[in-house]
């Protein structure tokens, strides 16, 4: 590993952890707001725009993030649910959809379904009263689906999951990431006590636990997708090392209005 | 599960229909003008089905000569052209025809005559405007065949008149019919309805023209004073805010419909059965049940009910059920409700119209004309603010109203075909470019220019168009949603 990469996570890992855990809710808000608006500029690269005009696009998103919190909730995130099956049509059928994604005027609204509903899907977790629990829930769920999809790829990945989109994914790997979300879904619910293990809700969050993994390695694609449609390899480098913003987050981004959606229609 | 399919069948049905109607516009006058049309879509996607028709320039008697027509093939390159392939595609929500056109591929010298790109202006705007056009004559033939048929409607004869509400500020009051509004004539409630709608967000005052049931021929002008009307409802029901309600003749309390999930169902209420008494009050006609129901959200209510016996030796019987009104918001009010309806309507309150069918087509171009305004206001209106954007609906509505039109008979559901054939044409005819209108108005550009729009600026015209069109779709969808 380079050291530039492991500096950056060395700088940038406790003021994430310190944003996502340590803010108020408003304080939180902001935060989120501002990770998301630096992937909006980022965004708009991926939809062809330069310049001044990736700028204007942030502020757009800007304006519409405020405009997201007088919305309800639910339609927001099922709608979103609803992109997110769209783009899992897109990454399948590329690059026989290259054709739609040439259009800037579409990926950018594209950028909103994948950008404004994560914010409101992390206001939502957070509003919860066990917001920290379920925000920690989601992220060692996606980690432990993308480190356990790179080891298990590494070690057994024959055929390609993504060949088009993502050379670097294997379907062992994709089942290895879920295992994995199923096994840290175990022991955070053996650590919290909740929720019980042998029950009809311990099944369903499992259930939604081994969906969230999946729907995480959705993000990942859908991102690649759009990197690879504009032959783009890292969104900036805005996180030397790392790549851009968009880069880190595109997990959670398809991941974090899936549960929060669960958790307004069902509860947790 | 079954009600699902169905209303996605009378989805697919309903656009189908419309599609068709819209795209075969654009394909026969394309022919006319000497267009070559490479397909012809219903739906897009994965073709489902190919039908392909004789390539252009087999003339009729050599094909009857030879029944599998290599004979036919004549010259060269009109052979290589093929004939249209008519086609039905995967995603039933939509369609398109496709033209031979230069923009869109490279076509041979020897063809360039029958591509799109090299008619004149004219030529093209009629092409591009008779997709709208053919969905507005569908519509006129639609309303044609209901009002030759006859539409019945309930009289606009009012009832008893809330003094404080707008209406009875106004100086309405029972027993007068509305003949017309803001001028228009109004031969049944659902055009004073009609009429209404189109108030909807303005600020000013509807005029109500009424007559008296005992002075036919005296009329009366009212005036409504409304301000910034509606603008936020979703749902608006005009005649309501305003404190119109009909008069409703004196009807026995007998039970003419239940709703399948009530709780009258629940109670073990059944058709025909008539309450007698309700807390211990003798119940005098259907309005008096009504009024108890709606003023008893989840209070008990014990109902005496006679239900008839069905044959001579089978007397009637006497029965005592329970039930509790289920709660119901009603403009922020609390409103019991127990899912029954009352028999039809009674005769008197009824009116049939109907035109011979040789003259419907009159009232029937003017209704398309109405709606076709009423739409156009409605649009400018979202845009300036004046109503909320909420009204718009996406495939989520258009599929239930389109099953629950088809439920309710063949009448409602052509109705509602014509009204949607308008809503098709009007919003194609929206100046945004990747639409019909968008087009025409490239080609009027040309014609007072003398000159084709420029590549870059169509380029332009072409993004802007998209974000705006799928905006649009996204905003519809979403109220689709919120109204689930």
């Amino acid at each position: 590993m380079p050291r530039q990469r492991i500096l950056t996570a060395i700088i940038i890992a406790p003021i994430a952890l310190a944003g996502v855990f340590g803010l108020s809710e408003f304080g939180f808000s902001l935060f989120i707001g501002a990770v998301l608006l630096v992937s909006a500029w980022e965004w708009a690269n991926l939809g062809g725009l330069d310049g001044i005009f990736r700028y204007l696009y942030a502020a757009c998103c800007g304006l519409l993030l405020v405009g997201m919190s007088y919305l309800p909730p639910v339609p927001l995130l099922t709608l979103s649910l609803v992109w997110w099956l769209v783009a899992l049509v897109l990454v399948i059928s590329y690059p026989g959809c290259r054709n739609i994604l040439r259009h800037t005027s579409l990926v950018l609204i594209m950028g909103l379904f994948v950008l404004l509903p994560a914010w409101v899907a992390m206001l939502e977790l957070k509003r919860d009263i066990d917001g920290n629990y379920l925000i920690l829930l989601l992220f060692f769920i996606i980690w432990g689906a993308d480190i356990g999809a790179y080891f298990i790829g590494r070690a057994f990945g024959k055929s390609r999951l993504a060949p088009r989109v993502s050379p670097g994914k294997s379907w062992a790997g994709f089942m290895g990431g879920v295992m994995v979300a199923v096994i840290v879904f175990v022991l955070m619910s053996l650590w919290n006590g909740y929720p019980p293990l042998y029950s009809i809700e311990g099944l369903i969050v499992l259930l939604l636990c081994v969906a969230l993994a999946k729907v995480s390695v959705l993000g990942d694609l859908t991102i690649s997708m759009f990197k690879r449609n504009r032959d783009i390899k890292d969104s900036s480098h805005l996180l030397p090392g790392h790549g851009g913003f968009l880069d880190r987050i595109d997990s959670l981004l398809s991941a974090a209005p899936m549960l929060a959606l669960y958790l307004l229609v069902w509860g947790w | 599960m079954i009600e699902f399919i169905q209303t996605i069948v009378a989805l697919i049905v309903t656009l189908s229909i419309l599609v068709t109607f819209h795209e075969f516009g654009h394909y026969y006058v394309a022919r006319l003008c000497g267009v070559h049309v490479l397909r012809f879509s219903l739906g897009f996607g994965k073709p489902l089905f190919i039908w392909r028709s004789r390539p252009p320039g087999t003339s009729r008697s050599s094909s009857r000569d030879t029944v599998d027509g290599p004979a036919s093939v004549k010259s060269t390159s009109e052979a290589s052209l093929g004939g249209t392939e008519f086609v039905v595609a995967a995603i039933p929500l939509g369609g398109y025809v496709k033209m031979l056109d230069e923009r869109e591929g490279t076509v041979p010298a020897d063809q360039l005559h029958l591509a799109f790109n090299k008619k004149t202006v004219w030529q093209r705007i009629a092409i591009v405007a008779a997709g709208p056009l053919a969905n507005f004559l569908l519509a006129i033939l639609a309303y044609w065949l209901l009002f030759a048929a006859g539409v019945t409607g309930l009289a606009p004869i009012l009832g008893d008149i809330e003094p404080e509400s707008p209406a009875g500020k106004a100086g309405l009051r029972a027993g007068q019919e509305i003949v017309a509004v803001d001028g228009n004539p109004t031969p049944t409630w659902t055009h004073v309805n009609q009429w209404l709608l189109s108030h909807l967000g303005d600020t000013g005052s509807i005029q109500v023209t009424t007559i008296e049931s005992t002075d036919t021929e005296k009329t009366r002008e009212h005036h409504i004073d409304i301000a910034n009307w509606l603008a936020d409802a979703d749902m608006p029901s005009p005649a309501r805010d305003l404190g119109l309600v009909l008069r409703y003749p004196s009807v026995p309390a007998v039970v003419g419909g239940l709703v399948d999930e009530g709780r009258a169902k629940a109670a073990g209420l059944a058709v025909g059965d008539k309450i007698i008494v309700a807390n211990g009050d003798p119940v005098a006609d259907w309005n008096r049940l009504v009024k108890l129901i709606q003023s008893s959200p989840e209070e008990p209510i014990r109902l005496q009910v006679l239900r008839p016996g069905n044959a001579a030796d089978q007397p009637d019987i006497s029965l005592t059920l329970d039930l509790i009104p289920e709660s119901r918001d009603r403009d922020g009010k609390a409103v019991g409700f127990i899912g029954v309806s009352v028999a039809p309507f009674p005769t008197q309150m009824l009116r049939e119209i109907s035109w011979p069918v040789y003259s419907a087509w009159i009232p029937a171009l003017e209704k398309t004309w109405q709606v076709t305004v009423f739409t156009f206001e409605s649009i400018g209106k979202m845009i300036v603010g004046a109503v909320s954007p909420r009204h718009l609906s996406g495939p989520i509505t258009i599929a239930r109203l389109a099953n629950d039109t088809a439920e309710a008979g063949l009448e409602s559901f052509i109705g509602f075909i014509a009204l949607l054939s308008i809503s098709l044409g009007v919003l194609n005819l929206l100046p945004i470019p990747i639409l019909d209108g968008g087009h025409l108005l490239y080609y009027l550009v040309e014609l007072v220019s003398g000159k084709p729009v420029p590549e870059s600026v169509q380029a332009w015209g072409l993004q802007i168009g998209l974000f705006l069109i799928v905006s649009l779709m996204i905003l519809a969808f979403y109220n689709d949603l919120i109204r689930l």
